[in-house]
C-alpha cells in the first residue's frame, strides 16, 4: 500500500502517521479521492485504475469532501479547515470496511452485521441473495409519480369558497330578518328586499362554484390513488428487503460465528461470546477487531486505537495491511 | 379526530416517534397511520409530518359514525338481517332477492 500525504510518501503492509484526522485517512482508503481525479486535473488520480468504477461508501461523508487534491485556493481552504488532503494507493476496499475499516473505541458496531460482512469478504453467500437482488431491481423500477400541486390549489380554492359561501349565507339571513322587521314595522321595504335578492342572487353563485371546485378535489384525489397505489407497492418492498437483508445476515453470522468467536481470543481486550451467533457482550472495537482478523482483506484498515506494539504488530494480529493513525498532540 | 397516513419507511418511523412522544394526542394507532385529536396541537403534528415528508403523509379528516344519523334504516336493518341469515354461503344479492332489502349497486350508487 501507498499512502502520501503532504508531501511524503509511505509504503508497507503496516505504516504510521501522524497528525491526520482518522475519518479522513478511512475514506481516502474508501476512495473518497477519486472525484479529486476528476475535478482537479492538477492531481495525479491515486486510485490507479480501479476497473469498476464503483463509488465507495466511505465512513465519513466529511472525510470524503476532504480528501481532494490541492486546486487553487478553495483546496488550500479546505486544508487548513481539515489537514491537508490524503492519497491511499491499494486495493479498493470491500464490504466490511464500511463497518470495521476504521478501528476506534468510539466507533460503535452492529456485531452481527459485522461478522456478516466478514463473511462476504471470505466468499460466504446467503440463500436469500437471489431475492435480495429482485426486490433491489423492482424497487429500482417503480416510479411513484407524485401529488400534483394541483391538489394543494384545489384545496385552498376549495376553502376560500367555502368561508364566501359562509359570509354570504349569513348576508342574506341578516337581510332577510331586516326585510321582515321592515314588514312587521309596516315600513317601505323594497330598498331592502332589493338587496336581499342581490345577495341571494350572489349566495348561489359561490355556491355552484364552491360545488364545481369540491368536484374537481375529489377528481383530482381520485386520480392520486395510483400514486398512492405505487408508494404501497414500494413499501411493501422495502419491508420485505428489511427482512431478506436481516435473514441473510444471520445466515452469515452463523456461518463464520466459530471462527470470529476464536478470532476474539486473539485480538487484544475481552469479550464474552457464546454459542449462539450474535451474542457478544463486550467492547465493539474487539467485536470489530475480530472481524477484521478473520475477514480476507486487501484493503488496508485504519487503526486509531492504543492496543498494539506497532503498525507491524497491528497488522499481523489483524491479518490485513494496517494504517495507524496516531491523533496530533 | 384526524387520520394520519404513511407511505414510506422514513414517514411510518416519524409516525412512531410522534406516538412515543406525544401519547396524549394519539387517540389510536395503527403502525403506518394513526389517529390524532382533532385539536391545534393534533393539526400541528400532522402538518409538521407534511412538511417533513411531503406527499408520503396523507391527512384526513375521521368522524365519529353515527349510524342513526347517516344510514336509512332499511340499510341498518339489511345489515342486521344478512348477518343473521340461516345460510352462510348465500351472496347478498340472493339473500335481498324479492325482498324489501336494498339492492346492493343502488345502494353503491348513493351517498350517505
Amino acid at each position: 500500500m501507498i499512502l502520501r500525504v503532504d508531501g511524503r510518501t509511505y509504503r508497507g503492509r503496516a505504516v504510521a502517521v501522524h497528525g491526520l484526522d482518522p475519518g479522513r485517512v478511512a475514506a481516502a482508503v474508501a476512495g473518497g479521492d477519486r472525484t479529486a481525479g476528476t475535478d482537479d486535473p492538477a492531481s495525479p488520480d491515486a486510485r490507479g485504475g480501479d476497473p469498476t468504477g464503483r463509488a465507495r461508501a466511505d465512513p465519513t461523508e466529511r472525510g470524503r469532501r476532504d480528501a481532494r487534491g490541492d486546486g487553487a485556493g478553495e483546496g488550500r481552504d479546505r486544508d487548513r479547515q481539515f489537514g491537508p488532503a490524503v492519497r491511499v494507493e491499494a486495493p479498493p476496499p470491500g464490504p466490511l470496511h464500511d463497518r470495521a475499516g476504521l478501528l476506534a473505541p468510539d466507533r460503535s458496531v452492529a456485531v452481527r452485521a459485522t461478522v456478516a460482512a466478514a463473511a462476504r469478504t471470505l466468499g460466504h453467500e446467503a440463500p436469500q441473495d437471489g431475492d435480495v437482488e429482485a426486490v433491489r431491481s423492482e424497487l429500482r423500477s417503480i416510479e411513484v409519480g407524485s401529488e400534483s400541486d394541483d391538489r394543494e390549489a384545489a384545496l385552498r380554492r376549495v376553502a376560500d369558497l367555502e368561508g364566501e359561501e359562509e359570509r354570504f349565507a349569513e348576508r342574506v339571513a341578516r337581510l332577510q330578518g331586516r326585510v321582515q322587521t321592515l314588514r312587521d314595522r309596516e315600513e317601505d321595504a323594497d330598498d331592502a328586499r332589493e338587496r336581499l335578492r342581490e345577495a341571494a342572487a350572489r349566495l348561489s353563485e359561490v355556491r355552484t362554484e364552491r360545488l364545481a371546485a369540491r368536484q374537481r378535489l375529489d377528481r383530482i384525489e381520485r386520480d392520486l390513488r395510483s400514486v398512492r397505489d405505487r408508494q404501497e407497492r414500494r413499501l411493501e418492498l422495502e419491508d420485505r428487503l428489511g427482512n431478506l437483508r436481516r435473514a441473510a445476515r444471520r445466515h452469515l453470522a452463523r456461518a463464520v460465528w466459530d471462527r470470529f468467536r476464536a478470532a476474539v481470543d486473539s485480538v487484544p481486550g475481552r469479550a464474552t461470546v457464546g454459542d449462539r451467533p450474535g451474542t457478544f457482550e463486550g467492547e465493539d472495537l474487539v467485536a470489530a477487531m475480530a472481524a477484521v482478523r478473520i475477514a480476507d482483506l486487501a484493503a488496508p484498515v485504519v487503526v486509531a486505537c492504543d492496543r498494539f506494539r506497532s503498525p507491524a504488530a497491528a497488522a499481523d494480529r489483524l491479518g490485513a495491511p494496517v494504517v495507524r493513525v496516531h491523533l496530533a498532540g | 379526530m384526524l387520520l394520519v397516513v404513511t407511505y414510506s419507511t422514513a414517514a411510518r418511523q416519524s409516525l412512531r416517534n410522534v406516538r412515543s412522544l406525544h401519547e396524549e394526542t394519539v387517540v389510536r394507532s395503527f403502525g403506518r397511520a394513526a389517529l390524532l385529536a382533532a385539536t391545534e396541537f393534533g393539526a400541528f403534528l400532522a402538518l409538521r409530518l407534511r412538511e417533513r415528508h411531503g406527499e408520503d403523509v396523507e391527512v384526513r379528516r375521521a368522524e365519529r359514525f353515527n349510524e342513526y344519523r347517516s344510514v336509512p334504516e332499511a340499510v341498518r336493518e339489511a345489515a342486521r338481517a344478512y348477518e343473521s341469515r340461516e345460510s352462510p354461503s348465500t351472496p347478498y344479492e340472493r339473500f335481498a332477492a324479492g325482498t324489501d332489502h336494498p339492492d346492493p349497486d343502488r345502494m353503491r350508487d348513493r351517498e350517505l
